[in-house]
């Protein structure tokens, strides 16, 4: 026997408790502040795996 | 019949071991999309994500729901779905922080591997998490939505930070229990909670700035009208959106790492099973003993371990066949046990909860996470209950009959109860001068108390003020 029984039970925790969730303003904040941070390392990676793909090919010339 | 109103994409049966979900049109097409990707079908097999199956709308099932059949009926497209069933449900607050932590751990991992199918997690709470023995399984498949390709930012950010990263800080570094901080609290911590906790030093250590600190002073610069800075963000280029949401998620899952329970953390009660600790390993061994044929000779299917301490005699009917719920109202003991469990693959649940004020029902009308002995009464068929009736009487002052008449609520068959007498060491340290309170208190009273309920099939002295029985439930009462 399981919880429930014969008788149907909704029961909500089970899925979908929150369909809204509270960014927060501070932490939304912080989070963008963030992403423009990892925003320049994504250039910055972008440029470093240029430079570490053309450093072969000059070894080869 | 209340309960999943908060959910718009659709509702959730629960029937006698069936889940059943019955979604709406765009709520169940959005699912079959996301449970068809092949992240999704390798997370379902590996079984961090709830299985779930479409039914036939011809499911006999739906005719004995009358709420699912009429929407069936009304022929506005929706469609009836199956998930596993999750045997016992348990909520965060009665979780210790070692599970809290591997179900943000599975969240995070979720949240990174679909994110590779363009999906993310519009919500990120540990109640989206249930736990089969020490294993967290994500359940709440509707929480995967498809992602703007151009956002880099993940709204559900600040209810992760609240809801496993703070609570998990606090508990780590000021000591509070989790069942303290998320009893009342569905939402989490706030970071201004953390930051009046928090020393001038501490919160200016890289984990107190990021997570407490700066979104606290953030916070409290905030506009009344401000609405832009909740608008999408979108930027040009979707690999860098991409790559900006990765970096954000494994800079939580360190977070994660540095807000992680210690290993090795002791209580007062984790040495409780220590061999000539508190007791004799003659004592310890006899138990052991009893406990290990009546296993043996009834086979339980599931089993409730009322203070289990670090799981010694759930380990035993663990690797008997039995599932066992595993319970006791200290984190550290239980805590352990679940790091036991997971590195032995035992099939336990670990579970901080007091029988004597056992977890209340809470949320709207007290519907939405039903009281523990909701969830468990009559689930099991085998109750040990070793070495803290004695706890119950003195530190709770629970009467007798009535814990007994629990016990026979709990069990469909049989009890495994130690009866500890007033003479005993442990019995007279907790009753601390108060002997009087018990003078009455015997064997024969044990022995016709439980009789009412119960009979006894076999008792053995373990000490000359121990003893421990087999008691099965009256003919009439079993499988009840």
């Amino acid at each position: 026997m399981f919880l429930g029984g014969s008788t149907p039970t909704l029961l909500t925790p089970f899925f979908s408790l929150f369909i809204y969730a509270d960014p927060g303003y501070g932490t939304l904040i912080w989070q963008l502040l963030l992403a423009g941070f990892f925003g320049g390392m994504f250039y910055i990676r972008r440029v470093k795996d240029y430079l570490s793909r053309r450093k072969p090919d000059d070894a080869k010339q | 019949m209340t309960g999943s109103f908060r959910d718009p994409s659709g509702r959730l049966f629960l029937f006698r071991d069936r889940a059943l979900r019955l979604a709406n049109k765009q709520g169940a097409a959005a699912l079959l999309d996301f449970l068809a990707t092949d992240t999704a079908q390798s997370l379902t097999a590996s079984g961090r994500l709830v299985r779930t199956t479409i039914l036939d709308a011809a499911d006999s099932l739906s005719s004995r729901i009358p709420e699912i059949e009429t929407q069936l009926k009304s022929g506005d497209g929706q469609v009836l779905l199956e998930h596993d069933r999750i045997p016992v449900q348990s909520f965060p607050y009665e979780w210790p922080p070692e599970m809290l932590h591997a179900a943000g751990a599975l969240t995070l991992d979720l949240a990174d591997a679909t994110l590779t199918e363009n999906y993310l997690l519009k919500d990120a709470t540990p109640y989206n998490v249930l736990f089969v023995d020490w294993r967290p399984v994500f359940v709440d498949v509707l929480s995967f939505e498809r992602r703007d390709p151009q956002d880099p930012t993940w709204l559900p950010f600040n209810q992760f930070v609240q809801t496993f990263l703070l609570p998990l800080l606090v508990n780590k570094y000021f000591g509070f229990r989790l069942d303290q901080l998320l009893t009342m609290d569905r939402d989490g911590i706030e970071p201004a909670q953390v930051a009046r906790l928090s020393g001038r030093l501490q919160k200016l250590s890289p984990l107190f700035l990021s997570l407490v600190s700066i979104p606290h002073w953030l916070n409290k610069q905030q506009p009344m009208k401000d609405d832009a800075v909740y608008e999408p963000k979108k930027i040009s280029d979707p690999q860098r959106a991409r790559f900006i949401l990765q970096q954000q998620l494994k800079r939580l899952r360190r977070q994660l790492t540095k807000v992680a329970p210690d290993a090795g953390v002791t209580s007062d009660w984790s040495e409780y099973m220590t061999p000539n600790k508190y007791f004799s390993l003659e004592y310890l061994k006899a138990k052991e003993s009893f406990v290990v044929q009546t296993l043996t000779e009834i086979k339980p299917d599931r089993v409730l371990d009322v203070g289990c301490n670090t799981g010694y005699f759930s380990a035993l009917a663990a690797r008997n066949g039995a599932k066992v719920v595993a319970i006791d109202q200290d984190p550290g003991v239980v805590g352990a046990l679940w790091r036991r469990a997971a590195a032995e693959n035992l099939t336990i649940l670990p579970l901080v909860v007091n029988l004597a004020r056992p977890t209340p029902a809470i949320g709207w009308l007290n519907e939405e996470c039903p009281s523990f002995l909701d969830r468990t009464r009559g689930v099991f068929d085998t109750v040990l209950m070793l070495a803290v009736l004695h706890h119950m009487l003195v530190v709770e002052q629970i009467p007798l009959p009535a814990i007994l008449e629990l016990a026979a609520e709990l069990t469909s068959d049989y009890l495994v109860i130690e009866f500890v007498t007033p003479d005993d060491p442990m019995f007279r340290h907790l009753v601390r001068g108060r002997a009087e309170l018990f003078a009455h208190l015997n064997r024969e009273l044990f022995e016709s108390t439980a009789g009412r309920w119960f009979e006894i099939v076999r008792v053995e002295n373990l000490l000359a003020t121990r003893f421990i029985y087999l008691l099965r439930k009256h003919a009439g009462d079993s499988h009840a």
